[in-house]
């Protein structure tokens, strides 16, 4: 079962670091429209 | 001395009356950057581009220019190029600088290129104050976060305004002026 795991603890990081990335873009007033 | 200058629509001076045009020779001599320029002044800053391009366009600027350089970069947000840091492209131009002897200041927009990655040399780096309201968190600031906190002029586009650069000069001076002596 690691190999399950692993990939759910993939998907968690991915989307933590979508958020972070969307979060960021919101912070750039000249690009986030 | 010839000061170098990367950065974005910040260091380029969108909406300030002497940046006619994003064309060639179209970025403004009012910038913060530009005004701590004592002698010569390169921009090599263009509007909207991200870190990987700033840093790029310093090296190329760079390369061509062999005689005495001091270069200023005001980095921008990294989400430009799709990262949530932009520590890599920061080391790699700050280890070119090193490598060439060429003295140099980093400054940013927005403290949300801060982090804590020991290979960047913070000595080198001027962060603007904090704000002074009450619930403001006191992490030092970039340049436009301390200009809109201030509540300096902004334009319809908005950017900071001359006012903003001209405070910006003399909050900065300090301490390129430091860096200046320190090489030559």
């Amino acid at each position: 079962m690691n190999w399950l795991k692993n990939i759910i603890n993939r998907i968690k990081l991915e989307i933590a670091y979508r958020k972070k990335l969307k979060e960021l873009r919101k912070r750039d007033p000249f690009i986030y429209k | 001395m010839i000061t170098v200058a990367g950065g974005d629509s910040h260091v380029w001076g969108s909406e300030l009356a002497d940046s006619p045009h994003g064309g060639p020779a179209g970025y403004s001599r009012r910038t913060f950057t530009a005004l701590l320029s004592t002698e010569n002044y390169v921009c090599a800053a263009y509007p909207g581009i991200g870190n990987i391009e700033i840093a790029k366009r310093i090296m190329d600027a760079c390369d061509i220019i062999q005689v005495d350089r001091f270069v200023i970069v005001c980095w921008t947000w990294p989400s430009r190029d799709n990262q949530i840091d932009s520590d890599q492209t920061i080391i790699n131009l700050q280890e070119y600088l090193v490598q060439h002897n060429i003295p140099y200041l980093f400054t940013c927009v927005d403290n949300c290129i801060i982090t804590n990655h020991t290979k960047i040399a913070h000595s080198n780096w001027y962060m603007f104050p904090q704000g002074t309201k009450e619930g403001e968190t006191h992490t030092p600031r970039g340049f436009y976060q301390w200009a809109v906190e201030n509540k300096y002029n902004i334009g319809v586009d908005g950017h900071p305004l001359e006012h903003a650069h001209r405070d910006a000069t003399i909050l900065i001076k300090e301490k390129f002026n430091e860096l200046v002596k320190k090489h030559y």
